[in-house]
């Protein structure tokens, strides 16, 4: 029987990850779950943060806008509009888009340029969030 | 004489010119439907899996005890159209395809939101309300234009003011194969096939996951029609200026064929002329 755990991260930009690996952790609507072989049939809403994949002993992060998650019969996929890998995230290009973000916030917006500019701020600030910790985690 | 040489030769040029630009707008639509393509098969998995699961959720569920108005509908006179068009022109039929499409829905009690400036300027000579217009412009819509969209969808559909939202745009087939569609998006109509029972364990509870679930779906369904009536206009365009380019080649090959005959038939002329008076001498 096999012990991995098939898991695709899907954006409209392309699949971000697929393969197997021995666990993950997402952010759920209700706090962090971590998800491992065999897990039960689940179907449940992500919202933005990150996610943590250990395939062979190795971690890596990714970071997503929200989304859904769904396993069943050891297959898993999130489903999410904006996810990146976070070795992929560069710092400059966030902390600018931060930038711009804050910028327009501070400017008097119509309903949905005040949605997007939000969304945006929040994604790059956890883009930020997770780039320094991959930083420091390949340091020492 | 001498002037109609001089006008073949403008002519040639003219032709040879168009044929140069021509060339340009189709390397430039060739590059641009590159990626746009490869869009279209990115988008390709998540699409399916937010509809695919969106679909038999709402199959699972009891009309009766959830309602949302995606899903129930709303009354209203009114529906709504969305139409996707390019913003230029120069792109074949495209345009004048999508536009008959648009003349066969019964104008009265209706109201566009156009995407594009050929919808826009299209929509203003029709009876029917011109609610929100925007440009398309001449890159690959990004995710977020979708957001504006969903904007005023929401605002229109949630109020009760429209009953009904349909998307009219172009849908890519083949390089030479774009045909405009028209699409019933909301209400979400339950599908109709044998429904199998989902094993998940839902968390939240199931209600609360289709509502959360239900914006996304409509976004997917956006996203997938904008990129695709993008990609349309970009292939359509490749194929016109194609053709108009062989066809400005054409006519530079036949103006300068009558150029060097009528050249060769005034040196012609001119050598009889100065031998016969050196005979008459």
């Amino acid at each position: 029987m096999a012990d991995n755990l098939f898991l695709e991260i899907v954006s409209p930009q392309g699949i971000i990850f697929e393969g197997n690996i021995d666990q993950v952790t997402l952010p759920g609507v209700d706090g962090i779950i971590t998800v491992l072989p065999h897990h039960v049939p689940l179907f449940t809403k992500l919202i933005e943060g990150e996610i943590e994949v250990v395939q062979l002993g190795k971690r890596t992060s990714y970071v997503i806008s929200g989304g859904f998650f769904e396993i069943n019969n050891n297959k898993a996929s999130v489903l999410s509009d904006y996810a990146i890998r976070a070795e992929s995230i560069a710092e400059a290009a966030a902390l600018e888009k931060k930038r711009q973000a804050e910028q327009k916030l501070r400017e008097k917006l119509t309903n949905e340029e005040f949605t997007i500019a939000d969304k945006d701020l929040r994604i790059s600030i956890l883009e930020l969030k997770v780039a320094q910790k991959v930083r420091r985690r390949q340091k020492p | 004489m001498a002037q109609n040489l001089q006008l073949l030769l403008r002519r040639k040029k003219t032709a040879q010119n168009i044929a140069q630009i021509a060339r340009a707008m189709e390397m430039v639509a060739a590059s641009k439907i590159k990626k746009a393509q490869s869009t279209v098969v990115a988008n390709k998995p998540y699409a399916e899996r937010i509809t695919k699961i969106t679909s038999s959720i709402i199959a699972h569920i009891d009309p009766e005890q959830f309602k949302h108005p995606y899903i129930s509908g709303v009354e209203a006179e009114k529906s709504l159209v969305l139409v996707i068009s390019p913003d230029k022109g120069l792109c074949g039929s495209l345009n004048t395809n999508l536009f008959k499409k648009i003349l066969e829905i019964d104008s009265k009690n209706l109201k566009l939101i156009a995407m594009g400036k050929r919808a826009g300027q299209f929509s203003r000579r029709l009876e029917s309300e011109l609610i929100a217009e925007f440009n398309i412009g001449t890159t690959l819509p990004p995710y977020g234009t979708v957001y504006q969209l969903i904007e005023i969808i929401n605002q229109e559909y949630l109020s009760g003011s429209v009953s009904s939202l349909r998307i009219l745009y172009t849908e890519f087939k083949s390089m030479f194969l774009q045909i405009p569609i028209l699409k019933n998006i909301l209400p979400i109509e339950p599908p109709t096939q044998e429904v199998t029972p989902l094993p998940y364990i839902f968390e939240p509870k199931i209600q609360d996951l289709l509502s959360d679930l239900l914006p996304y779906y409509l976004e997917v369904i956006l996203y997938t029609s904008l990129i695709e009536a993008y990609t349309s206009e970009q292939a359509a365009r490749m194929v016109a200026m194609q053709n108009a380019k062989n066809n400005a080649l054409d006519i530079a090959d036949y103006l300068t064929l009558i150029y060097n005959k009528s050249r060769q038939e005034r040196i012609t002329n001119e050598l009889l002329t100065l031998t016969s008076r050196n005979y008459g001498e």
